[in-house]
């Protein structure tokens, strides 16, 4: 463990676990994320950090003040905030002239800035002005991405492999059926992209699997891509790389095709073909009169050699 | 025992697929012939309550009755199908589906109108992805039914980088190869003092020694010693030990030294000072920590760690202090200067060898220059202000006046005079 590795060891059991959480581990844990306001956010992007606080809690950090420094030119004051709080995702609203409405989103490698989007904001409807009934806060939302401009340039696969990262809350092994709440969906069209969250409703079908009814829940914005900071090639290689224990283990005589067959060898020992256990065909059994036949031959041919023994 | 007319329940008539009766089969195996059952419209599914017997009219009925299931079929899962072009990829691990399909109904479109369209294929997508989750393997979890989700099969990138391997310490080294293996210990141990199971270290521990009231001097001991001092000395001493054995691990695993070492490392490239380090401490470490050993003819002791100014002590010999400080006072008194006689005749035969070296530069120099503006040959005895001669009382320093000790041509200030 780290934190034996120090050192000044941690004197109590608290700080123990503390650093202990914060270690790089082999499974790791829930990405927090830091919502940030800049020098001159206005009161859209207030609001739209406050939703997505709702959206992302409890993994997910609000700060109340401003903040003045600008990500794209300096990235020193995010990466301190993000080792301070432990936090490797991070949305960062501010207001000019220049870009209105703008946010940035990002995500960190080992406290440093992987990745980093900025999105303007057209169109922004929030939580609190849709009069539905909302979901509980915690659940696992479901993730939908429409449109085949995702997979067109690198930036929009970026950004949508950010998106996953961001909303996609702890990986769990089972999930309650009933439990599934609400969705967020992505449409990337005309170079806009539309968010829009949906609360589920599921409703009686003749069978087991409900019909699907969707009524327009949470916040629901219109973006637009505007810069971006993407991390290199290497260094995103670097950070996607699996731990040994974590890779797929290969088992031995099993091969696959590009076809998608699969292949397996067998070893077998040598066998006697004249001893094989084929089909019964009632027509090619040996009758009693050739059984007595072939014993009378081998009789006969041991007896030769032990003569000529 | 066979029922009297050859059914036995739960087996179906092998040779003619149309035949929906279960219960219709044959010990045998063989068609029982004409009268296999073909349920007729209104009971789809083969009932027997219906006894309608009918013979095997034809290909016809048999195609119209398979229509009317699939239709059956199809009505029931019209609800929750969805048509797709491209079909939906799924990552169920991470609840996730992509949509290849171009959302050409969207394009230039605005307001109300964008906003039924977008639910419209968002409840189209989500309803794909429910067929997807419930398709899983449940189980029943304290009354709630609960899928089994797959790993996420989208790799996202981690947060921080992966975690090194810890290097052993020297004994984990030591342990590994000569194969021990660490002995399960009990984590209660029985008190016989407080007649209760304790732990074996920690709050409240079964063989506490700080608690003793009661130390017995052992045989060789002095009297006088304090054994509980002793105790906690010792136990300073461990942890001391344990934490300098800590640090060493440590060091050895970043390979880094450590500031006690001092820098001692044999690498055969070493400079003098070092050796002389080396060697210093290793004259100390021997049992008797240096007392014993030799040294060659010339070699001063050495300076040692400890204080290099040593005070006499407050409270001494009140006669001896009286008398050296009246000592003092008559010789700054008194007119004549105080000389030390080698000290002079050290310091005269210095300049005299300055001189002449000065002299033998400023030869070689004027024949090359000429007149300069600069004297270098300034006999340094001269000029300063009552600093070039024998050194007045009180005066200690080793080399000669500033002038003299410092670059040539220079002078303590004021003005140059030629």
């Amino acid at each position: 463990m780290a934190e034996l590795d120090r050192v000044v060891k941690p004197k109590t059991k608290r700080a123990k676990r503390f650093l202990e959480k914060r270690e790089p581990k082999v499974n790791e844990n829930v990405k927090n994320a830091m919502l940030i306001k800049g020098g001159n956010a206005n009161a859209t992007i207030t609001q739209v950090l406050r939703d997505m606080y709702a959206l992302k809690k409890p993994y997910s950090v609000l700060y109340k003040k401003k903040n003045i420094t600008r990500p794209f030119e300096d990235q020193t004051s995010l990466e301190f905030f993000s080792k301070k709080s432990d936090c490797s995702l991070f949305m960062f609203g501010s207001h000019n002239k220049k870009r209105p409405n703008n946010l940035i989103v990002g995500r960190m490698y080992d406290y440093h800035i992987l990745d980093m989007i900025e999105l303007g904001i057209e169109k922004f409807v929030s939580l609190k002005d849709i009069k539905n009934s909302k979901c509980p806060e915690g659940t696992k939302p479901m993730l939908i991405f429409a449109g085949d401009a995702f997979d067109i340039s690198e930036d929009y696969r970026r950004l949508k492999s950010l998106l996953i990262d961001f909303f996609r809350g702890p990986t769990v092994p089972n999930i309650r059926l009933a439990g599934l709440e609400y969705v967020l969906h992505f449409t990337a069209v005309d170079g806009k992209i539309y968010f829009r969250t949906y609360k589920l409703l599921l409703k009686k079908s003749g069978c087991r699997t409900p019909r699907i009814e969707l009524e327009e829940m949470g916040p629901s914005l219109d973006l637009i891509m505007r810069r971006t900071y993407l991390a290199s090639d290497d260094l995103y290689k670097l950070s996607m790389k699996l731990p040994k224990a974590l890779k797929p283990k290969k088992k031995k005589n099993i091969s696959h095709d590009t076809f998608g067959a699969t292949y397996g060898r067998i070893h077998m020992q040598k066998q006697d073909l004249s001893k094989l256990q084929t089909r019964k065909m009632k027509g090619l059994k040996k009758r009693p009169a050739e059984k007595l036949t072939n014993n009378q031959e081998n009789k006969s041919q041991k007896i030769k050699r032990r003569k000529i023994d | 025992m066979l029922p009297p007319d050859g059914r036995v329940p739960g087996r179906r008539c092998p040779e003619l697929p149309l035949c929906h009766r279960k219960d219709n089969f044959l010990a045998s195996g063989r068609a029982y012939a004409g009268l296999h059952v073909v349920p007729s419209a209104a009971c789809a599914g083969g009932c027997l309550s219906c006894g309608s017997l009918r013979v095997a009219m034809g290909v016809r009925s048999a195609e119209e009755l398979l229509a009317q299931a699939e239709q059956a079929e199809a009505e029931k899962l019209r609800l929750i199908t969805v048509h797709k072009d491209l079909e939906l990829e799924f990552d169920l691990g991470n609840l996730l589906a992509t949509d290849r399909n171009p959302p050409t109904g969207l394009r230039q479109r605005s307001g109300p109108e964008l906003e039924a369209q977008l639910q419209g294929l968002a409840r189209d997508n989500v309803q794909l992805l429910i067929n997807q989750l419930w398709r899983l393997p449940t189980e029943r979890v304290e009354e709630a039914v609960v899928a089994k989700l797959p790993e996420p099969s989208l790799r996202l990138p981690r947060e921080k980088p992966l975690p090194k391997p810890r290097p052993l310490t020297r004994w984990q080294q030591f342990a590994q190869l000569k194969g021990i293996r660490p002995r399960k210990k009990t984590s209660l141990v029985w008190d016989e003092a407080s007649k209760q199971w304790r732990r074996r270290w920690g709050y409240q521990r079964a063989r506490d020694d700080t608690k003793e009231w009661l130390i017995e001097v052992p045989g060789g001991a002095d009297p006088d010693e304090d054994q509980f001092a002793k105790r906690q000395r010792a136990k300073k001493e461990r942890v001391a030990k344990n934490e300098l054995n800590r640090l060493r691990n440590i060091a050895r695993a970043h390979k880094v030294q450590l500031p006690s070492q001092g820098g001692m490392h044999p690498t055969g490239y070493q400079s003098r000072a070092e050796l002389g380090k080396a060697m210093q401490v290793a004259k100390v470490s021997t049992a008797s920590v240096g007392r014993f050993q030799e040294r060659l003819p010339k070699e001063k002791p050495p300076r040692g760690p400890g204080r290099k100014r040593r005070f006499q002590p407050n409270v001494g010999d009140f006669a001896a202090e009286k008398q050296s400080q009246l000592e003092l006072i008559r010789v700054m008194n008194s007119k004549k200067p105080r000389m030390d006689v080698t000290r002079a005749t050290n310091k005269q035969m210095r300049e005299e060898d300055r001189e002449e070296a000065a002299k033998r530069k400023t030869a070689r120099g004027g024949n090359r220059k000429g007149h300069g503006g600069k004297r270098k040959g300034r006999p340094p005895g001269l000029g300063g202000k009552g600093k070039g001669g024998p050194p007045g009382p009180g005066n200690k320093r080793k080399g000669g006046p500033p002038g003299v000790g410092g670059k040539k041509g220079q002078r303590p200030g004021g003005k140059r005079r030629k």
